[in-house]
């Protein structure tokens, strides 16, 4: 990829890979710098990439991995297994409520939900990427993704069902801190 | 295929027709073609991801990161490798690179201090919302500042190791650390930021202040021989003349 596309590539993905950072880091700052560390890694790295249609693919992937290199991960994921099947805890969310929410409440639930599910769920929801996309970018099996789909959405309907009758939003920790 | 199988894979389906050639859906939708309750489901499935998707696509980035991410790139002075590698780019950025150190000499300045200042400007206008957070460990290093001698070039006298003990905020400036310190003078924020000056391509000390001012927002950096500076306030370049 040639220098002179790097502002169109930026204009193309800036605006996707923000909000899939903000759903990962849960706050605007910090949302914005793995946003714009990720196109630092890709004007040191990314021209070595030869196959254009992996670029998308590889701006993902690149900014989960900063994310990840940024912070450990904790003991939320042992509640995975702990969700039960996920066909028996999806409440019926009408569509038209999603609708009438603000997105930042609608943004709100998704950062609710357990890092592991909101992962591919977010991107599943970008709608710019596949299930095998999602698969190669968080280096999982496709079944993985696929059932974390499904757990995921389950997870979020539960929390949108409960910020619709004005349940108990929960603020999360700021993870840079001025002076 | 039952119905819990069907709605399993249903769910990685993507609404609309992004996946309509993935032979791995072709059997859980030829099941909704001959079961109603399935279909429903599915539909409603459909609905809510579309509006989901809708909800998600309202976010907006914050106004100034598309200028600070191609800033950034233009300051990390690197380029993809697909070209810059090549020998005939090489031979020419050599030359750019003598024509700009012979310059800088001449100046006084350097593109990459220019380039720190547009950073931190850029940060300040994107998150300004955050700068109302202050800790109290740091409440002593801020009223250090308040009262620094001015000029501040020349007298700002920091310390990573302490900055990073008092857990000043941290942010990443063409791959290096960047420490922000805020601090009230005169009646006015001002937010100094500082990075390893051997981080910068530029190693040269001492380059004279350059200001630089879009919308309400000015800043300027200069750099010691342990550390290049960028300041900034939305003060006014008036507010910010006065301390350098």
């Amino acid at each position: 990829m040639q220098a002179e596309a790097f502002p169109q590539l930026v204009e193309t993905y800036y605006a996707a890979l923000y909000r899939f950072a903000l759903s990962l880091a849960k706050n605007s700052s910090d949302a914005g710098d793995l946003t714009q560390q990720t196109f630092f890694v890709w004007a040191t790295k990314g021209g070595s990439l030869r196959d254009d249609s992996k670029v998308k693919s590889w701006l993902f992937t690149t900014l989960y991995r900063e994310f990840l290199r940024g912070r450990r991960r904790g003991t939320r994921m042992v509640a995975i297994e702990d969700l039960g099947p996920a066909e028996q805890e999806i409440p019926d969310v009408e569509t038209d409520l999603v609708a009438k929410m603000d997105a930042p409440l609608v943004m709100n639930a998704l950062q609710e939900v357990d890092e592991a599910f909101r992962e591919p769920l977010t991107l599943f929801y970008l709608q710019d990427l596949s299930y095998l996309e999602i698969a190669e970018i968080l280096s999982i099996p496709i079944g993985t993704v696929m059932s974390r789909l499904s757990r995921g959405k389950a997870q979020l309907r539960t929390l949108l069902a409960q910020k619709a009758k004005g349940g108990r939003v929960i603020e999360f920790p700021q993870q840079g801190v001025r002076p | 295929m039952n119905h819990h199988e069907a709605k399993f894979l249903l769910r990685a389906r993507r609404p609309g027709g992004a996946d309509a050639k993935d032979p791995v859906f072709a059997e859980a939708l030829a099941e909704t073609e001959r079961d109603p309750t399935l279909r429903a489901w599915l539909e409603s499935e459909a609905a809510f991801d579309r509006a989901m998707a809708a909800k998600l696509r309202e976010i907006q980035p914050p106004p100034g990161l598309h200028d600070a991410i191609l800033a950034g790139s233009r300051a990390s002075q690197r380029q993809p490798a697909s070209w810059w590698k090549k020998p005939a780019w090489l031979a020419v950025a050599a030359s750019i690179a003598i024509i700009l150190t012979l310059t800088r000499r001449f100046s006084g300045s350097d593109s990459s201090t220019q380039a720190f200042a547009s950073y931190a400007l850029q940060d300040l206008a994107v998150n300004s919302a955050d700068h109302a957070n202050h800790r109290p460990e740091v409440a002593s290093l801020a009223a250090r500042f308040t009262n620094t001698s001015l000029p501040l070039p020349g007298n700002v006298r920091v310390d990573a190791a302490e900055l990073r003990r008092l857990g000043c905020r941290t942010l990443n400036f063409a791959g290096h650390e960047v420490f922000e310190i805020c601090f009230k003078r005169d009646g006015h924020w001002y937010h100094l930021y500082a990075a390893n000056v051997h981080d910068f391509s530029h190693g040269s000390a001492d380059a004279k202040a350059l200001l630089t001012t879009k919308g309400r927002i000015s800043s300027t950096a200069w750099k010691d021989g342990n550390f290049a500076y960028a300041l900034v306030t939305d003060a006014g370049p008036d507010a910010l003349r006065r301390l350098i």
